[in-house]
């Protein structure tokens, strides 16, 4: 029968040189799944980048919005002298070339 | 990063200052909860809800205490309200009586191994953390965070917002539990 204050003693000092328990491997990762579904909450770096691109991205579309509208209005415009021209052409029976070169 | 720079950058919500964090402080939390807790699984679901209180909480962390000082509070806060919830849980559950015949509480098989246990003690160790959990809560986190997390009787009182000396006397009457419970636990065994 082994001592019993012995074996306490032994139990006590079970926990010498003790190392701390580590968690599984990815644990941010799964910690970063967890807080995206709970909280919507999206804790990766690239979304820095993604909101780095977003703004130029923006700006281009900005500007090929404001492209295409002056495109579509310079057209019209030249689409109304056109028929300006042409109407001219009509009310003094002038042949194209003349009406072209007059007007 | 400095901590005051972490904090900073934490409380302005910067991505790489919190992963920073958790990998700063993932194992000091884990072993923490673990070994109050004793369950793998439930360490890991509890270590994730301290840093999502971090997260949650920034804001309200006052510079008056060190960054792992108040992470260790939540750390010992969150394994708390779980220990809690199973006891009260237990006490509603139609379990098979643990008591002996002199109404003692009998000493519970030993089912959790801390894997950072040196080999040789481990079946010492299983024995020691069932004393543990037999402990009232002060005394289970004080004598924990100690002998178990390595803090200084100084650090634990400032996780515990207690005394030094308080400390001092929650592992002076620990340590008297633990051997109380362990006599009678190897007294039944030597019977």
């Amino acid at each position: 029968m082994k001592d019993i204050d012995k074996q306490i003693a032994e139990t006590l000092n079970s926990l010498d040189g003790i190392n701390r328990a580590e968690p599984k491997p990815f644990f941010f990762t799964r910690l970063e799944a967890r807080m995206e579904n709970e909280m919507g909450v999206s804790t990766h770096v690239t979304n820095k980048l993604k909101m780095a691109l977003l703004a130029p991205i923006l700006a281009c579309s900005l500007l090929l919005s404001v492209a295409s509208v002056y495109t579509v209005l310079n057209y019209n415009s030249q689409d109304s002298s056109l028929s300006s021209k042409q109407a001219f052409i009509q009310e003094y029976g002038l042949n194209k070339s003349v009406g072209s070169i007059i007007y | 990063m400095e901590e005051e720079t972490l904090v900073i950058n934490l409380k302005n919500r910067d991505k790489a200052a919190f992963r920073q964090l958790v990998e700063t402080y993932q194992v000091r939390v884990y072993n923490t909860v673990l070994s109050l807790v004793q369950h793998n699984e439930e360490a890991e679901d509890i270590a994730q809800e301290v840093f999502i209180e971090v997260y949650r909480s920034i804001e309200k962390f006052r510079e008056d205490s060190t960054l792992s000082t108040w992470i260790y509070r939540i750390a010992t806060t969150k394994s708390l309200e779980t220990i809690r919830k199973k006891k009260t849980q237990k006490r509603f559950a139609f379990i098979t009586s643990l008591l002996g015949k002199n109404d003692e509480l009998i000493h519970q098989p030993a089912d959790f191994e801390h894997p950072g246990v040196v080999a040789e003690n481990k079946e010492l160790a299983q024995n020691l953390f069932v004393a543990i959990k037999e402990l009232p809560d002060n005394q289970r986190i004080a004598y924990t965070l100690v002998n178990v997390e390595g803090l200084s009787y100084q650090e634990t009182a400032e996780a515990m917002n207690i005394t030094k000396s308080s400390v001092e006397s929650l592992i002076f009457r620990s340590k008297r539990n633990l051997k109380k419970s362990l006599k009678t636990y190897y007294e039944e065994l030597d019977k």
